[in-house]
C-alpha cells in the first residue's frame, strides 16, 4: 500500500515537475490549462472540453473575456476554503503565522495527506486599509508561508499553487475591525 | 493692491519682451509665478467663438467650444473664467471695464469636410494680441486644437506648456468588475478599456501614453497585459508567471518595466522588457518588493519593501544596486511617485489610522504632509507638469478620484462617479 502510495507520488510529482517546467522556463510554451476557461490558470484539467477555448496565453486576445467562475464554490466551511480545511487569519500589515492558527494549517496538512490527489490554491487577502498595490504583495506573503508551512508539513509543494488578491475581493465587504479581521486570511481552495 | 501691481508689471514686461524681442528671448521672460500663495487668479473672457459665415449669431457650436477652452484654462489653476452670461456673449465688449485681464477671440468656418478655427489670445489693456492660431480640423477632431491653443497660452503665461491633452486611467467597479477605464481631464469623457469580468489593477501608460499595461485576473492568474490604444479590441498577456504579476513602471526610454514577480517563491522586483522577457532580479528574498517608480532621468527607481519589518520606501541605484531606505516616518510607507522634475516623490503613509499623502525630496529629509482633511487618501500620480497630483479619496466607505495642486489648498474631484475608484495614473502630454 505504502509502496503504492510511492509510486503514485513519484508519477505525480514528474508530472507536476514537467508542468512546472513549462511555466517557469519556457514561458511561451502555450498552457494547456489555460484553454478551459475555468479562470484556473493553473489547473491542468485537459477534459473539460465543453467551453470554448480560449485564444493561447500570450499571443492576442480579446479584451472582451468571459466572467470567471468562483473557484471551490462547493463544500465552504468558512472563508473561501474548501472543508474540511480551515482558513487562516493574520495580524494587520503581517503575513507570519500566529500561534494560535497553526493548528489549522496542520489540520489541513493532514487532510492533504490523506487525500493525495487534492491539489489547492492558497488565495491570500488582505483588509481594505492600506494601499491597493501593497496588499498585492502582503496577500501574496500570506500564501506563500502557508504554502511554505504545508511543504515543512510534509505535503509536496508542487500540490500547492499560490495567488493574492490583495484587498481586491473581500468576503466581509464591512469596514470594522471585525470585517477587516475576516478579510486579513488565506483561503485553501481544493481544484477541481 | 500691491500684489495687483506686481503682477501687472510682471504682465507688462512679459507682453513687452513677446512683442520686443519675440520668442528668441525665451531666457529673459519673467513668467507669473502660479505656485505664489497670494496670487490672485488670473481673469479672462472667453465669449462663445463666432460662426464667420453668421457673425451676428450666437451658436451652440461656437459656444460649446468656448467653453472647453474655458474649462481648459481653468484646470491649469491660475485662471479664472468671467461668466459670458455676465456680458451677454457679447464679444464688443470693453474687456477691461468688466474685469479681464485678458479676452479670447475665436472664430470658425466650416464646409462638408473641414473646420477651420482662428484664435487669438489679446491683452485687455491695449487690445494686442498674444498668441494667434489658425487650425484647419474637422468636427470630430476640433477639441484638439482648442486643447492646444490652451496648452499655447499656458505656455505663454507660465513658462511651460498645459496639459490639457491628457488622460487620467484608472481601475473602477461600475461595472460590477474591476476594469481599466481611462479619463479625459478637460472633457471629462469617460472610455472603458477592459471588458474582462474578473480584476483588473495598476494601469500604466507607456512614456508615449499609446498603450497600457496592466495586470487582469481572468484567466486565473494575475498576469500582466499590454494594450495598445489606438483600438479598442485586443490585448496581449506579456507576463504569465505563476503567481504575481503585478505593479508595472515604464521606465523613461519605454525600453524596459520593473514589475512585481513571485514566481521564485517571494514577491521580488525584476527588469523585464516591454514583451516580458526578463532581463535582471532586483531584489533578492527581502520582504515584499512592489510599487516601482522611476526617476525622470532612469538612473534611480522609488519601490516599497517590507524588508525593515515595517513597509518603507526605497531607492535603487540602477547602476550599483545599491539601495538605500528613504522614509523613516511613520510606520506605512507605500506607493512612491517621482515627480517629472525629478525634486519630489509623493507617496501614501498611515498617520494616526489614516492614510494621507505627502511629498519627500529624495535625498531624504523630513516630509511634508500633503493632505490634511478627513478621510483615506492614496496613491499619487503627478500630472506631467509636476504642478498637481491625482489620488484616490476614501470617505464614507466610497473611493472617488481627486486631483490636488501642489502648492493649492483644496482637495478637486475629479468628476462623479457611482461605485469605485482607484489606481489612478497620469498619462503624459499626448499627441493633439
Amino acid at each position: 500500500m505504502v509502496k503504492k502510495y510511492f509510486r503514485f507520488f513519484a508519477s505525480m510529482s514528474l508530472v507536476v515537475s514537467v508542468s512546472l517546467f513549462a511555466v517557469g522556463c519556457s514561458q511561451k510554451t502555450v498552457m494547456t490549462g489555460e484553454g478551459t476557461g475555468t479562470g484556473s490558470a493553473d489547473s491542468v484539467d485537459q477534459a473539460d472540453t465543453s467551453r470554448q477555448p480560449l485564444e493561447p496565453i500570450g499571443t492576442e486576445e480579446s479584451l472582451d473575456s468571459e466572467p470567471v467562475e468562483d473557484l471551490g464554490k462547493l463544500n465552504i466551511l468558512e472563508g473561501r476554503s474548501t472543508g474540511p480545511m480551515l482558513p487562516i487569519y493574520f495580524d494587520f500589515d503581517q503575513s507570519n503565522i500566529r500561534v494560535e492558527q497553526k493548528g489549522r494549517v496542520e489540520n489541513n496538512a493532514a487532510f492533504l495527506k490523506d487525500n493525495f490527489q487534492s491539489r489547492i490554491v492558497i488565495e491570500g487577502n488582505c483588509d481594505e486599509r492600506g494601499t491597493n498595490e501593497y496588499n498585492m504583495a502582503l496577500g501574496e506573503r500570506r500564501a506563500i508561508g502557508a504554502k511554505k508551512y504545508l511543504v515543512n508539513l510534509g505535503v509536496p509543494a508542487g500540490r500547492i499553487n499560490t495567488i493574492s488578491y490583495g484587498e481586491e475581493r473581500p468576503l466581509n465587504h464591512g469596514h470594522d475591525e471585525l470585517a477587516w479581521s475576516q478579510n486579513r486570511r488565506a483561503d485553501f481552495v481544493e481544484i477541481r | 493692491m500691491q500684489t495687483k501691481l506686481k503682477k501687472l508689471l510682471v504682465i507688462s514686461f512679459l507682453l513687452f519682451t513677446t512683442f520686443i524681442c519675440g520668442t528668441s528671448a525665451e531666457a529673459a521672460r519673467v513668467y507669473l509665478d502660479i505656485t505664489s500663495a497670494d496670487l490672485r487668479k488670473l481673469p479672462i473672457a472667453v465669449p462663445a467663438f463666432t460662426d464667420k459665415t453668421n457673425p451676428t449669431a450666437l451658436t451652440q457650436q461656437g459656444k460649446e467650444m468656448a467653453d472647453l477652452l474655458s474649462k481648459a484654462l481653468v484646470f491649469h489653476g491660475f485662471i479664472s473664467i468671467i461668466p459670458p452670461e455676465s456680458y451677454n456673449n457679447d464679444r464688443a465688449t470693453d474687456w477691461q471695464s468688466i474685469g479681464a485681464d485678458f479676452s479670447i477671440s475665436g472664430s470658425y468656418e466650416s464646409n462638408l469636410k473641414e473646420v477651420v478655427l482662428e484664435l487669438r489670445f489679446i491683452d485687455a489693456q491695449n487690445n494686442r494680441m498674444v498668441l494667434g492660431k489658425r487650425y484647419r480640423t474637422t468636427w470630430q477632431n476640433h477639441t484638439s486644437p482648442i486643447k492646444k491653443f490652451c496648452d499655447e497660452i499656458i505656455l505663454q503665461l507660465t513658462g511651460e506648456r498645459g496639459i490639457s491633452n491628457t488622460k487620467i486611467t484608472y481601475v473602477t467597479d461600475t461595472t460590477g468588475h474591476k476594469e481599466v477605464h481611462m479619463v479625459d481631464v478637460i472633457s471629462k469623457q469617460i472610455r472603458q478599456v477592459t471588458r474582462h469580468k474578473s480584476i483588473t489593477a495598476s494601469p500604466r501608460f507607456s512614456p508615449d501614453g499609446t498603450k497600457l499595461i496592466y495586470t487582469s485576473y481572468h484567466r486565473g492568474n494575475p498576469n500582466l497585459y499590454l494594450t495598445d490604444l489606438s483600438q479598442s479590441k485586443k490585448t496581449k498577456a506579456i507576463s504569465w508567471y505563476s503567481g504575481l504579476n503585478v505593479a508595472p513602471a515604464w521606465s523613461p526610454d519605454a525600453k524596459t518595466l520593473i514589475t512585481t514577480l513571485s514566481k521564485d517563491g517571494n514577491p521580488d522586483l525584476y527588469l523585464m522588457t516591454p514583451n516580458g522577457k526578463i532581463l535582471k532580479r532586483l531584489t533578492n528574498n527581502e520582504g515584499a518588493n512592489i510599487s516601482s517608480s522611476w526617476a525622470p532621468d532612469g538612473k534611480r527607481f522609488a519601490f516599497v519593501s517590507d524588508r525593515s519589518g515595517s513597509p518603507q520606501i526605497y531607492i535603487m541605484n540602477m547602476k550599483s544596486k545599491r539601495v538605500r531606505r528613504l522614509t523613516y516616518e511613520g510606520n506605512e510607507n507605500t506607493t512612491p511617485s517621482w515627480s517629472p522634475k525629478g525634486d519630489l516623490i509623493a507617496y501614501t503613509g498611515r498617520d494616526n489610522g489614516n492614510h494621507h499623502l505627502f511629498t519627500i525630496r529624495p535625498d531624504g529629509g523630513s516630509p511634508s504632509k500633503l493632505t490634511k482633511y478627513w478621510g483615506n487618501y492614496e496613491s499619487p500620480s503627478w500630472s506631467p507638469d509636476g504642478k498637481q497630483i491625482v489620488f484616490s479619496r476614501t470617505r464614507n466607505q466610497k473611493k472617488q478620484l481627486c486631483t490636488i495642486f501642489l502648492e493649492g489648498k483644496g482637495v478637486i474631484p475629479l468628476f462623479s462617479l457611482k461605485g469605485n475608484q482607484g489606481y489612478p495614473q497620469w498619462s503624459p502630454r499626448l499627441a493633439y
